[in-house]
This record gives C-alpha cells, sequence and structure tokens, in this order.
C-alpha cells in the first residue's frame, strides 16, 4: 500500500471525535457485532449491534446496505417473537458449531491447511500475527487461534486502534494498524472466510445467518469498503 | 407499551452497553495485549520438541505413547519403549491420533438440546449456563426422589475415577461403568474362585524379574507351549496389546502351539495350528467334555496322559464338592441329544465338533505344560449361560498346573497395581441415610440404596447391569435386600461420560423407547439426560446437555491395562485442552461447586475444588496406593523385605531401601510414586515379576495372602460353612437373600434357582435350537445362529479417520460400500509433508463397511453372493440389512456381525454415517430382556435369525 493511500485511510476517520463516537461508528459496530456473534453466538447484544449499527454514521455504502440488511432480518426475527430466537441459536449451532459434523469450519486452518485439520501450521501463522500486532489468545480462551471469532477480534482490535490513534493524532500508529488490518485480510482472511461463507450460505436460507454473512463478506473484503472515505 | 417496541429498544439498549465495553482497555474480547517479556514467551513455531509420556485412548489398549509436542502443538507420535505392554510399538490407531484429536468435528462447545430427544437439535450454550442447568436439575431430582434415583455411567476409559467420586459424595451408590456391557460372564468364574477378573497368557515381554544375585534383569524368554484361545481374538478385537505380538513370539520361541476355537475363521484363527469351529453358544460344552475327559483320563503313572498337577489341592478348598456335583451331572441324559451331559458324544452333538476334535484339544491341554486356556468376551463373555464355562475354564487351568506357572495363565486384575484409592470417593458411600419404607424411617449407608447389589433382579451383578437402564427407566427400581428392603425409586438421572449405552448397551431400540417416554403430566420419565465426551455419538442425540471433555492428549490420568505383575503408567496431559472443552478435574469441581451453591452440603470444597487444584492433585492421590501387592512369588520381587507384606511405593525407593516397614499392617513403605516421579522415569513404574503367587517362596504351601478369596485358596466351593464360619464367592449374597425370607432375585429365578448355588452348576443359553429345547421349535425358520466381535479399528473414535476405518478387517468389515463422496486425508504422507485430506469420490467396492459375514455354501443355498443386499430378521420381528460377505472361513449355520460397525446413526461419525442405511446393526437383533441370571449381562450372542435378499 503507498503511503499516500495510508493516509487516506487515516483520513477515513478524520475529523478527530471523541472516543464515544469512533466505536459507535458503523464499521466498528459491525466489526463488534461479527466478532461477538462467532465467538459467543447469536445474543441479544448481537441483535442489538446490528439495530445500533444501521443508525451509526461511517462506512461505504455497501457496507450500510449490509448492515441494513442485517437490521431488517433483526426486526423481522423481533417481530416474530421468542421462538426466532430460539431458531436461530439452533441453525446458528447446527452450521458451525455442531454436535454433528458441521456444513461449515469457522477456522482458517481447515480450509487452508492441506490436512483439513485445526492446530496446523496456519494456526501458528496467525498466532506470529497476533504477537507482531502485540496481542495473543487470552489464557483462558483455548481455541486455536485462527477461529473466524478471534480473527475478528484482531480485526476489531486494528480498526479501534486505527480510529483511536487518527483521533489522537498519532498518525503514525494509525498507518501502521491499517497496514497490519490490510496484511492480515488481504493476505490471510481473504483466502479462507469466502470459502467458510460459501459454505454457510450453501446450507442455510436463514435470512439472519445470511445477511451476517454477507456483511463479513462486505466489511472483510470488499473492495470498496476497503477504501478509505474521501 | 407496544412489546415488540420495547423489545426492539431493550435490544438496542444491549447493543449499546456492548459497544461501550470497547471503551475500555484494549477493547479485545478473545485476545488481550501483550507487554515485550509477555511477547517474547509465546511459541510462535520452530521451537523445540518436548517428549511427553502418555497413553493411548484411540482404542482402550492404552498402550504406553511418546507424544512430541512442538509450540503447543501434537507433532508427532511414538510408542513408549519404557512400557512393557506395547514394549515401543504404535499401530495405526495409536500414530493417528492428531486425527482425533484435531479433528474440526469435535465436541467443541457445551450444547443444550433445544428438539425432541433423538433428534439431534441443540443451541450452544456457556459453561455457567450448562453446569447451572445440571446442578438445578440434580439438587431437584435429590429433593424429589432421591440422589439414588441418578446413575453415572463413566463409560469406556479408566478415567473414570473424578465422576464417581463426583457422584458418590452427591448420594448416589450408582456409578457404574463399561465392564457392566464388556464382558461380565466371562470374568465370572475367576472372581467366584480368586477374585479376579481376567485370566490371560504369561505373554507380556519384557518381564523384570530379579535375579539369584539379586539385581534386576528385563527377561524375554517366552515359556508357554499350547494356548488354547477359545472365543477370543488378540489380533483384532482384545484391548491387550501384548497378547497378539506374545502369541507369534511364543510360536517362534518357544515352539508354541495355538489352538483357537471360534466359529469364524478370525485372523488369530489364521495364525494357529488348529482351527475348532463349534456351533455358537457352546463354549462351556465344549470346556466340560474337557474337563470329563481329563478326569477319565489321567493317568499320573503314564507321562503321556498325566494331565492333572494334584498339587493344587494344597492351594484350594472345595475340590471334592466341585467334582462330585460335576460328576453328578453325568450320569443325567440332555433332552436335546439323549445322551450324558458332558461325554465326548454330548460335546460332539452339541458343538457340531467331531469327538476326535474334543479328544485332541483335551488330551493336548492336558498334556501340554504350560499351556494356557483363554476364553474371551466373544464366547462366554456375551452368552446368557458364560458362567458356566467361565468357571470350568479356571478350573481346567488350576487343576492342569497352569494357574500362575511361568509361561501358564496369569489372572491380570489380581497382579496390576492397585490405584485410584481415596480419590474415588468410595468413602462416601458408607455415609448414614434414611428412607422412608413401608411407612417406616430406616437408616442405612448409600451402598444399600444400589439397584443392583440390594436390587431385586441382579444382587451379584458385580459389575452392574447396564443393559437393564430402559426398564429400570420404565418401571423403577424395587430394593429386595438389606436394611431398605421394600424401598422403590426411578430412575430419573442419567449421566453418561465416555460411553455410547444406546448404541452397545443391548438393543438400542429399548434404549430408545426409554429415553423417549413420558410420564402422565408429558414429562420424561428420565428427567435428565447428560453426555460428557469428545466425540458425538448416538447416545448423545438423547442428552439435554453436551459437556465437551478434554480429548486423551489434554487430560491427565494413569494406565495399567492387564499386565503381568504391577505396573503402573501416566496418561499424561501433553497439550492445552482445545476449544471450550474440560478437564475431569474441572468438570468435577465445577459441578460439585454449582450443587453446594444450590445448597448441597453433601459437596464440600474440602472435598473437591479446594482439595483438587489441579489435575495433577488428583492423580497423585490416585498413585498413592501403588502397587499395593504383597512381596510374594517366586522369586520373591524383594527379598530383603517381609515376604506377605504390602508393597507401597515407587520402584527407585524400594530398590535403594528408602523405606519403613510397618509390621503391624504388613507393609513396606518406599517413597510414593507420583507424576512427577513418573515423569522423570519415562512415564512408568515397573515393580518386579514374580510367578506361583499363591505359595510360599522357599516352601510348597500357601503364604495366606494370595489369591485374595474369603480362604486365601483357591475356591472350588461357593459357599459354605466350616467351624461356626461362612465362607465363598456366594456367601455374601445369598446371606442376603436368607435375611429377606428366602425371597430370591429374579435373575435366579429365570433358571430356577433359588439361591447361588455352593458349587459347581449348569444351566442352558438362551435362543440356541441346538442345546436348550425351549428354543429347539425355531430352529427350521430361523436356520442361522447370529454372532459378534469388535473390529478394533473399525470403533468409534477410529471410524472418525476415515483411512483408518476403509482398511477390511475379517469378513466382517470389507470393502462393499456403495459409491459415495467424502473427504479423506491421505493415507500415506509424502516426506516431511504433512497428510492432506482431499475431496474423494469412493467407488462402490473400495471401502470397508460393516457386513453379514456367513459362509459361502450357505451363500449358494440361499442363492446369494458377496455384496449382495440381505435383510436378516429374527423371532422378535426385529431386522437390520446388511450386504453379504461369503467365505469358507464361517462354520456353515452361523452368522457374524462386527459389533458396533453398521447403522451408525450418528450424524457425528462420517462415512460410518453414510452407511447406515446398508450396514447391519448387530444390536438390533438382540434380545433385551435376555440379561444373563448372575450379571445381568446382554445375550449378545444369543440369538438366532433368518436370512433372505433385500
Amino acid at each position: 500500500m503507498s503511503l499516500a493511500t495510508q493516509d487516506r485511510a487515516a483520513e477515513r476517520w478524520l475529523p478527530a471525535a471523541a472516543a464515544d463516537q469512533v466505536v459507535r461508528s458503523r464499521p466498528l459496530l459491525a466489526a463488534d457485532l461479527l466478532r461477538r456473534l462467532f465467538l459467543f453466538g447469536p445474543s441479544d447484544e448481537v441483535l442489538g449491534l446490528a439495530l445500533t449499527a444501521a443508525e451509526a454514521p461511517g462506512g461505504t455504502s455497501a457496507l450500510a446496505n449490509a448492515v441494513d440488511a442485517l437490521r431488517v432480518a433483526t426486526d423481522a426475527g423481533i417481530d416474530a417473537g421468542e421462538a426466532w430466537m430460539n431458531e436461530l441459536a439452533v441453525e446458528f449451532t447446527r452450521l458451525i458449531v455442531g454436535p454433528a459434523q458441521t456444513p461449515a469450519v469457522p477456522y482458517a486452518s481447515f480450509y487452508l491447511s492441506p490436512s483439513r485439520l485445526v492446530m496446523t501450521e496456519e494456526t501458528l501463522a496467525v498466532r506470529r500475527q497476533y504477537v507482531d500486532a502485540g496481542v495473543a489468545r487470552r489464557s483462558d480462551v483455548r481455541i486455536p487461534d485462527d477461529h473466524l471469532g478471534l480473527e475478528l477480534d484482531f480485526v476489531y482490535f486494528l480498526e479501534r486502534a486505527i480510529a483511536l490513534a487518527q483521533v489522537s493524532g498519532d498518525d503514525d500508529t494509525a498507518q501502521a494498524s491499517y497496514g497490519r488490518r490490510a496484511g492480515f485480510v488481504r493476505g490471510h482472511m481473504s483466502q479462507w472466510v469466502p470459502r467458510f461463507a460459501s459454505d454457510v450460505l450453501g446450507a442455510t436460507s436463514h435470512d439472519f445467518i445470511r445477511a451476517a454473512v454477507t456483511l463479513l463478506l462486505v466489511l472483510l473484503l470488499d473492495e470498496e469498503a476497503s477504501q478509505p472515505e474521501c | 407499551m407496544d412489546i415488540k417496541v420495547s423489545r426492539r429498544e431493550f435490544l438496542k439498549s444491549a447493543g449499546y452497553a456492548a459497544s461501550a465495553t470497547a471503551l475500555q482497555g484494549s477493547g479485545l474480547l478473545a485476545l488481550n495485549t501483550l507487554t515485550a517479556s509477555e511477547a517474547k514467551a509465546v511459541p510462535l513455531g520452530m521451537g523445540t520438541y518436548q517428549v511427553r509420556y502418555t497413553a493411548d485412548v484411540m482404542c482402550p489398549a492404552e498402550c504406553g505413547m511418546e507424544m512430541w509436542v512442538q509450540n503447543g502443538r501434537l507433532a508427532k507420535i511414538y510408542g513408549n519403549k519404557a512400557v512393557p505392554m506395547n514394549d515401543g510399538a504404535c499401530c495405526a490407531k495409536g500414530a493417528s491420533g492428531q486425527q482425533l484429536i484435531y479433528s474440526p468435528y469435535r465436541l467443541k462447545h457445551p450444547l443444550i438440546r433445544v428438539g425432541e430427544r433423538g433428534e439431534g437439535k441443540f443451541r450452544q450454550a456457556s459453561w455457567d449456563e450448562a453446569i447451572d442447568l445440571i446442578a438445578r436439575k440434580l439438587t431437584d431430582i435429590k429433593k424429589k426422589y432421591g440422589a439414588e434415583s441418578v446413575v453415572m455411567d463413566a463409560g469406556d476409559v479408566t478415567d473414570r475415577d473424578h465422576y464417581h467420586r463426583l457422584f458418590f459424595a452427591y448420594g448416589t451408590p450408582n456409578c457404574v461403568e463399561h465392564g457392566a456391557i464388556c464382558d461380565t460372564p466371562r470374568r465370572h468364574g475367576p472372581k467366584l474362585m480368586v477374585n479376579g477378573k481376567r485370566w490371560e497368557p504369561d505373554l507380556m515381554r519384557p518381564q523384570l524379574v530379579r535375579q539369584a544375585d539379586g539385581s534386576l534383569k528385563q527377561d524375554w524368554t517366552y515359556r508357554t507351549k499350547l494356548i488354547v484361545y477359545n472365543g477370543w481374538n488378540p489380533f483384532v478385537a482384545t484391548r491387550i496389546a501384548y497378547e497378539s505380538r506374545g502369541t507369534v513370539a511364543a510360536q517362534q520361541e518357544s515352539g508354541c502351539k495355538v489352538i483357537v476355537v471360534d466359529p469364524a475363521l478370525s485372523n488369530t484363527a489364521a495364525k494357529a495350528d488348529m482351527w475348532l469351529a463349534p456351533r455358537a453358544g457352546t463354549d462351556g460344552d465344549l470346556f466340560g467334555a474337557m474337563l470329563r475327559y481329563i478326569l477319565e483320563n489321567d493317568n499320573q503313572s503314564d507321562p503321556a496322559h498325566k494331565y492333572i498337577d494334584w498339587n493344587f489341592k494344597k492351594y484350594s478348598v472345595g475340590w471334592d464338592e466341585f467334582e462330585a456335583a460335576f460328576k453328578s451331572w453325568w450320569t443325567k441324559n440332555d433332552p436335546i441329544n439323549g445322551m450324558p451331559y458332558f461325554s465326548l458324544d454330548w460335546a460332539a452333538g452339541r458343538t457340531g465338533l467331531t469327538k476326535a476334535q474334543i479328544q485332541e484339544v483335551a488330551h493336548l491341554f492336558g498334556v501340554t505344560k504350560p499351556a494356557a486356556l483363554v476364553w474371551g468376551m466373544q464366547s462366554p463373555g456375551h452368552h446368557f449361560n458364560g458362567y458356566c464355562a467361565s468357571i470350568i475354564g479356571v478350573a481346567l487351568n488350576v487343576i492342569t498346573g497352569n494357574f500362575e506357572a511361568p509361561g501358564g495363565v496369569i489372572d491380570t486384575e489380581l497382579v496390576k497395581s492397585d490405584k485410584g484409592g481415596s480419590a474415588t470417593g468410595k468413602q462416601f458411600k458408607k455415609r448414614k441415610v434414611v428412607r422412608r419404607v413401608a411407612g417406616k424411617e430406616v437408616e442405612g449407608e448409600v451402598e444399600h440404596l444400589h439397584m443392583d447389589a440390594f436390587g431385586s433382579k441382579f444382587p451379584a451383578a458385580w459389575d452392574d447391569v447396564v443393559a437393564d437402564y430402559p426398564d429400570v427407566i420404565e418401571n423403577g427400581v424395587e430394593i429386595r435386600y438389606g436394611p431398605f428392603r421394600g424401598h422403590r425409586y426411578p430412575m430419573k438421572g442419567y449421566v453418561l461420560r465416555t460411553g455410547n449405552s444406546v448404541y452397545t448397551g443391548s438393543a438400542p431400540y429399548a434404549w430408545q423407547k426409554a429415553l423417549a417416554a413420558k410420564d402422565a403430566t408429558g414429562n420424561h420419565k428420565l428427567e435428565l439426560m447428560v453426555v460428557i465426551d469428545t466425540l458425538y455419538l448416538e447416545s448423545a442425540l438423547y442428552a439435554d446437555v453436551i459437556l465437551p471433555e478434554a480429548s486423551y492428549a489434554e487430560r491427565q490420568s494413569v494406565a495399567d491395562i492387564y499386565p503381568s505383575h504391577p505396573l503402573i503408567y501416566n496418561r499424561d496431559a501433553v497439550i492445552e485442552p482445545l476449544y471450550e472443552s474440560k478437564k475431569p478435574t474441572e468438570i468435577m469441581n465445577l459441578l460439585a461447586k454449582r450443587l453446594a451453591d444450590l445448597g448441597d452440603t453433601d459437596l464440600k470444597g474440602s472435598d473437591f475444588w479446594l482439595k483438587y487444584r489441579t489435575e495433577e492433585d488428583f492423580v497423585n492421590e490416585m498413585l498413592a496406593p501403588a502397587p499395593g501387592k504383597a512381596n510374594i512369588g517366586t522369586p520373591l520381587p524383594y527379598p530383603k523385605y517381609p515376604e506377605g507384606y504390602t508393597i507401597i511405593g515407587n520402584p527407585e525407593s524400594l530398590e535403594k531401601g528408602e523405606v519403613t516397614i510397618d509390621d503391624a499392617k504388613k507393609r513396606i513403605l518406599g517413597k510414593p510414586v507420583t507424576v512427577e516421579w513418573l515423569r522423570a522415569n519415562q512415564g512408568v513404574a515397573v515393580w518386579p515379576m514374580s510367578w506361583y503367587r499363591y505359595k510360599k517362596s522357599n516352601a510348597d504351601e500357601p503364604n495366606g495372602v494370595f489369591p485374595p478369596t474369603s480362604t486365601h485358596r483357591i475356591e472350588f466351593k461357593f459357599d459354605w460353612a466350616e467351624g461356626g464360619k461362612r465362607f465363598g464367592g456366594y456367601r455374601s449374597y445369598n446371606e442376603k437373600i436368607e435375611k429377606a425370607n428366602n425371597e430370591p432375585p429374579e435373575g435366579l429365578k429365570r433358571v430356577g434357582f433359588n439361591k447361588y448355588p455352593p458349587t459347581f452348576f449348569w444351566f442352558e443359553t438362551v435362543w440356541n435350537p441346538y442345546t436348550n429345547p425351549e428354543y429347539a421349535k425355531y430352529g427350521k425358520d430361523y436356520p442361522f445362529q447370529l454372532i459378534c466381535g469388535k473390529v478394533h479399528h473399525a470403533m468409534s473414535g477410529t471410524q472418525m479417520v476415515p483411512w483408518l476405518g476403509e482398511l477390511k478387517t475379517e469378513g466382517t468389515w470389507q470393502p462393499l460400500n456403495n459409491a459415495f463422496e467424502c473427504e479423506l486425508p491421505e493415507g500415506q504422507a509424502v516426506g516431511r509433508e504433512p497428510i492432506k485430506a482431499v475431496k474423494k469420490k469412493i467407488k462402490a467396492n473400495s471401502y470397508s463397511v460393516g457386513t453379514v459375514w456367513m459362509n459361502n455354501g450357505d451363500a449358494k443355498r440361499l442363492g446369494l453372493k458377496t455384496g449382495d443386499l440381505v435383510v436378516v430378521t429374527n423371532p422378535l420381528n426385529r431386522s437390520t440389512r446388511g450386504k453379504v460377505f461369503a467365505s469358507g472361513g464361517m462354520r456353515p449355520g452361523v452368522i457374524k456381525m462386527g459389533f458396533g460397525t453398521g447403522g451408525r446413526f450418528s450424524p457425528g461419525l462420517g462415512p460410518a454415517y453414510q452407511s447406515r442405511s446398508y450396514t447391519p446393526l448387530h444390536n438390533e437383533m438382540v434380545d433385551p430382556t435376555a440379561l444373563s441370571p448372575i450379571m445381568g449381562f446382554p445375550a449378545f450372542a444369543d440369538m438366532i435369525v433368518a436370512v433372505r435378499k433385500a
């Protein structure tokens, strides 16, 4: 990435705003939503973030559209009542948790390693990127490092670092974090998340899950969405 | 306010609050920030290997393993040369451990059922929620029905103690394990006559043997001259790793002859010098005829016919009574063939073998020394009357002088190291409890509430009666014996850990019906079912809560499978648990703490979470009594210590003399075996071998210690009085019956007994038209006997590893698949490249699946050929489907199916699940009411069937 691009990336969050406003921007709310969904499953927090993100500023039109689609699915679910929430939890469990063999596996190593197992060299490569950025899996978290939820936690961390650095005028940090984020997403996540998303989309007709996975693709991989705002 | 608007506003608040947490600290949820020094400590790759010593649980053999760990990742698996069970060997199953441990399809998170039982619909839950749900339900059940209404079933691995401890403390005596559906009739003779369990040939090598100069030497000498394996298949089906290589080594090095008695040409039979293929369920007939032949033809003055070593009488009691009872049958004629019992003609008529074959095996066993007669789970173990064969088997080995002889037969249960100690929690069963019985308050101990030991059906069921649970769930328990006589209670909770009773504990349909059964209010009769496991097997489909347990490489325990002399090895945790799985110690503590928080005063921190802060604390307590065996036998294991004293302590301290001798308690106390000591000693503690452990080392007389029976001698009598005292293995059960107005248990009533017999007894098996007149009428319409046998490399764990599953084994596991698509790891890695998985279209007849193995002549008569799909039906109107494998390696009139190989209905099992519509489910054919009379064991191999083309 050129320096100019990095500058534009930094401008994405300008003019400076309060930290509170930063974390309530649409891109960060969307990333927050997705990491919670894949780490902990559907919850009131996840649904709430879908509603909140739809009303938040920032991000591209593609992102806005994806978030709004998720909001529509959430609204429909609220209208359908409590049973919908239960169905969502069951369907999410069936798709990526188990106990039967799941249509999609939320681990990079499953898609990227020849063995299709977890805890492979791919996992260690992801761990190295975390440590390079000064983070690691919490000691009480035993999910392998390349779980989608953990990778989204990392993306959220970098997005947040970019935004906060810009608020405080620390352009060097903002640029470094942006470079790291772009490297991680383009060099790693883009290699497997589309395959994961395709497995999910091919196995479910559940509106909320389909909208969430579409949002995942837009947030991470949509070229327009990844461009800084002008 | 509109409720939906309110809900929407609530959710927005939740979202707002969630995003606010990102303002604090790093904003991270599952990651955290590191200092520079912390970052340096994170393993990142290319580090050095750490070698950890552990044990394998890919199959129940639990071989000693070396696991090499790099950067927290299990990288390589080898056998542990220091463990004599496998002596460094590592089979394909052992080496494939990563395929299971790192399978993306393991159970990863706690799950709560949301659909109907059996439907397989779950939602992910937190540990807090899952533990809270279980604890609340357990608390409720205990209040309403009593703690005894909960059963804890710890399946088939040796580290059951955590869970048993928890549930003993909770207050139920009904803590059981896999043995209850393994082979209890097979164990009966050893248990009754020497208080042991499993008799195996003296084949474990190397053995650590004390030399005349006081040193210890690894001895590789094979001495066995003859092995008779009756329904025992160590090359394919057993968990005793040394037995297959030991059999071949004895054949090569000591000229050992091997006779295999099995309706099927097993792999073991293929290596044998003689294969005898009798009708199924006639093991006791053969053994009885051998015993009669030996008694009638023993000639002490003719070396060619000197069968009996009469010195055995010095070390036993009751032979005269046993012999008289046995001989009393010789004058009776069998209604099935009109011939006197146990004669060669009688046995030939029933077994289908020739007189000459029976005479030859009897003669060879009598005259060849040392020899070992071994009977397996596929014969006496799975038949209704297996007890009789097991008892005669013990008698044959003892009277021929082979018990405890070098190269003879060893009761491995009696010689293995003690373990568990106070960690097992058995002491909690001694707690006093009060129950209201017939309007009166009665006090007794927790153990007096045991549904089998004091129940109305099988009070002598030493290993519990898991197969009876479907009936217990539907109809409840009646306590018939002991202080709580007359007390009734229901079964309301079932906690199953690493077992699969729905699929393996007799007929699945009986389990499915019971687990789905509801009472008049619409609630399940069984109010709580919990499954704790690493894999998603059939039983988990019926669970209300599934808890993911750490895999065998992620949790710690000890192993000691059936050795010839005391040894124990560490099953160390070599990597951290993955996902949200937890170790048994953690699960035990979490549940104990939550029960205590909910007000259960039986669960105390000092017994659980404050006592066992790590799993190592627990395992150290398990190791504390090791080896716990007496200093007896020849050569004496420790000649410098008093003979007959119990040895406790690690081998190093015992050799160095770092012991204290407690003369009052007759104990030699060295430094304890600990996890730390094991880790420093290649993971294993080995104490010396000795033989003739029933006699003094320097005199031909009993040592008064071994075997641990009521007389410390081998007992051919099972209940007798002498000198004002009562003795024998059945004594306590008969005393219970007598105190209960002589009301016999239901199991005994079925075979016409009112009490447990005082010495030799005999009764016929079920569903056998060739030995039991009651079933003769079925012979024409159901012309095949159905037997089963394990295919170890096709068990649940290994069915998760397709390249193991696809290999064929004997006739029950053959490449007869339909074409299917599957992702399979490549069978062999290339150079240093990791094994790759590729999506493959599997062609028909190229991948092994469970089959219906039958004789090719039978097949031809029915117009069948290998690969034809058939329907197998039984007189109970049950049926199963499978493809025929026709070969000459099967006795005509017998059909064999693999146990647990077909009809797999858990979607967690990959290719095995895909083939379920055309692979036979053997247990569907089992009669769920045919529980054997003494120990309530399912008659897995007693059934007759008809076969027709599908």
